[in-house]
């Protein structure tokens, strides 16, 4: 409403008295006349500067334009809602009038209450219209400037009810982009060159499962038209529309592949370089051998054990190395708590040490390397606690943060001045790489390990899984 | 336990590297069997050797031998292609190639048992084991194994 919160009117009509009347009713319920023009050239040009919020508007005016094209002129060029005012009101007029978008046709002559409704709601209506169209425009916005490809489908189901083609209701421009087809509302998915191979089969089963199931899912690997490689995710809202965003991941692809050759490189490389090392270290195992031998007896004796001692930790420490290699190189995957503890225990030097585990099926999301984390710990535990320890425990508690898995002996236990180091690289007497990768394997997926046992009770350590990283199938 | 042809017997040991070489040598020293061993550093060497070519040209210096030791990772030819000449050639098919090695890959043992190895041995790291594989080597390999006769 302009100014004081009184609708504005502008009247276009050529008889004088007529407008006049029609002033003077307006101004009656309070509305504000902005004025009154005899032409439609005369509306057009005092219009602008007015702004009314609705347009009363003759048919038949004194000048070349007539009320309906003046109208359509007002109506598409300022948004301003114009209801027609006619004594004639034969079918064909009504029909050029039609396509004008009128808010309202009165006949004259009309009541003054006519009028007055006339106005109301075709103000409201305007209001009503305008704030659609503002938000139709924010929408659209929002679609056409997602920089993923995203369509809006109705589903085309065969006889046999499985899900035969997509008839594309919407397309944003990133869509139209990646299809390399400008104009796509209407369009068939089978007749867009837009995926390739049997990437279309596996686009329909899951706008299929989704529809069916009504929950959103996304697949990975579709091969896209100009050797794109694009993730999917589909929605659907009711049971014959799906929404699906394409994004492409080629860049993504592309960097976790040189990512794998880059791996595989260095993997070759160290297995090479072990290779070699292993080669020197054999020789001196025989030199020393040969020595051991000949020097039975003798003072120098001592030295030459001593030496071999240092060649051992190399060899541990190399095949240490290859042990690890595969440190993140393979996706994470469920693995079996109870079934990595019993493998550690079979392949450990249990002697007389009790392993109890009550983790029942529990499984954890991890790398694949999972296995090594009970190893270490148990064979820590063997190295470290000492002659009085006789089991070792693991067991689980749920917790607010989600799952603790506690690996406790009862054997020595960790000093607390080594606490802190316990978890870093060269730490401890054996390889030093134990714990230190046992951390980076649980870190992979978000998993953390600490020590907190009291020293000269038992070493503790939690493991803390996070709630989406554990299940009990 | 003697070989009892009383002739010496002759092994060929391609291996490229020196210490290893020397270890096999002071091995195969103390059998209980005369035997000799003729060393090569690398494939080249070894094809000039088992065909009397080049330095090797005086088969008085350097008889066919009896047994050969070959590693698999050499200098400018390779072990398996040592091995496959040895084998596709008739008169030497016959003589015992035993892969004598460090790579305990898969596809090592598997290639070189496609090629006809007759034997594959990981050399092993400790010095205790690595000498009693050298006795039992020469033990098998020049007193049990029937020698074939040799063109």
């Amino acid at each position: 409403m302009a100014g004081n919160g009184k609708p504005s009117v502008f009247i276009v009509e050529d008889e004088t008295v007529v407008g006049m009347d029609i002033h003077d009713v307006l101004t009656g319920f309070g509305y504000k006349v902005e004025g009154i023009a005899k032409t439609g050239e005369d509306a057009l040009e005092r219009i602008p500067a007015s702004l009314p919020d609705i347009v009363l508007m003759d048919i038949h005016l004194a000048g070349k334009m007539d009320g309906i094209e003046t109208a359509d002129r007002v109506h598409t060029e300022y948004h301003i809602p114009v209801i027609f005012l006619t004594a004639y009101a034969d079918d064909v007029l009504i029909e050029r009038a039609k396509r004008t978008l009128p808010f309202g046709y009165i006949i004259k002559p009309f009541g003054e209450r006519e009028l007055q409704s006339a106005i109301e709601v075709a103000i409201y209506k305007s209001g009503v219209e305008k704030r659609l169209s503002e938000s139709e425009e924010k929408f659209r916005t929002l679609f056409d400037c997602i920089p993923d490809a995203l369509c809006y489908c109705r589903m085309i189901t065969s006889e046999d009810g499985t899900l035969a083609d997509l008839e594309v209701i919407n397309a944003n421009p990133e869509f139209q982009v990646m299809a390399q087809t400008p104009a796509l509302t209407g369009a068939l998915f089978s007749q867009i060159p837009f995926l390739t191979g049997d990437s279309s089969g596996r686009f329909l089963l899951l706008c299929q499962s989704v529809a069916k199931t009504g929950v959103p899912e996304s697949i990975d690997g579709l091969k896209g038209n100009q050797n794109l490689w694009l993730r999917v995710h589909v929605s659907s809202y009711d049971p014959d529309h799906i929404v699906a965003i394409f994004v492409d991941v080629t860049e993504l692809k592309r960097a976790a592949e040189a990512l794998r050759l880059s791996n595989h490189k260095l993997n070759l490389l160290a297995s090479i370089t072990r290779h070699d090392i292993r080669n020197q270290i054999q020789a001196l195992y025989g030199y020393f051998g040969i020595l051991k031998t000949e020097l039975e007896g003798t003072p120098w004796l001592e030295y030459i054990l001593k030496g071999a001692q240092v060649v051992d930790t190399i060899v541990r420490q190399i095949s240490f190395t290859k042990e690890y290699e595969d440190l993140g190189r393979q996706d994470p995957a469920w693995q079996s708590v109870a079934r990595s503890v019993e493998g550690a225990a079979e392949s450990l030097p249990m002697r007389v040490i009790q392993v109890t585990h009550t983790t029942g099926g529990l499984e954890i999301y991890a790398d694949p390397l999972f296995d090594k984390v009970f190893y270490n710990l148990i064979d820590n535990a063997l190295r470290y606690g000492g002659e009085k320890m006789t089991e070792i425990r693991i067991f689980c508690r749920e917790s607010e943060e989600g799952l603790v898995i506690v690996v406790e002996d009862d054997g020595t236990g960790i000093a607390g001045e080594d606490k802190s180091r316990l978890f870093t690289k060269g730490f401890g007497k054996n390889t030093g790489f134990g714990l230190f990768l046992s951390r980076e394997i649980l870190a992979i997926t978000g998993i953390s390990i600490t020590e907190n046992g009291e020293p000269g009770k038992g070493a503790r350590f939690e493991i803390l899984v996070p709630a989406d990283g554990y299940r009990f199938p | 336990m003697a070989d009892l042809t009383g002739e010496p017997f002759h092994i060929l040991l391609v291996e490229d590297n020196e210490d290893h070489a020397e270890l096999v040598l002071r091995g195969m020293r103390d059998q209980q069997v005369a035997n000799t061993i003729h060393y090569v550093p690398d494939g080249e060497k070894a094809l000039d050797y088992l065909f009397t070519r080049g330095a090797y040209s005086d088969p008085e210096k350097n008889p066919r031998p009896n047994l050969v030791l070959l590693d698999l990772r050499l200098p400018r030819v390779d072990g398996l292609d040592v091995l496959k000449a040895i084998k596709s050639t008739p008169e030497l098919l016959r003589i015992p190639v035993v892969v004598l090695t460090s790579s305990e890959a898969e596809n090592d043992i598997a290639q070189s048992y496609d090629y006809h190895a007759n034997s594959y041995i990981v050399k092993p790291l400790d010095f205790k084991s690595f000498s009693r594989l050298m006795k039992d080597l020469g033990t098998y390999w020049m007193s049990w194994n029937a020698k074939p006769a040799i063109h």
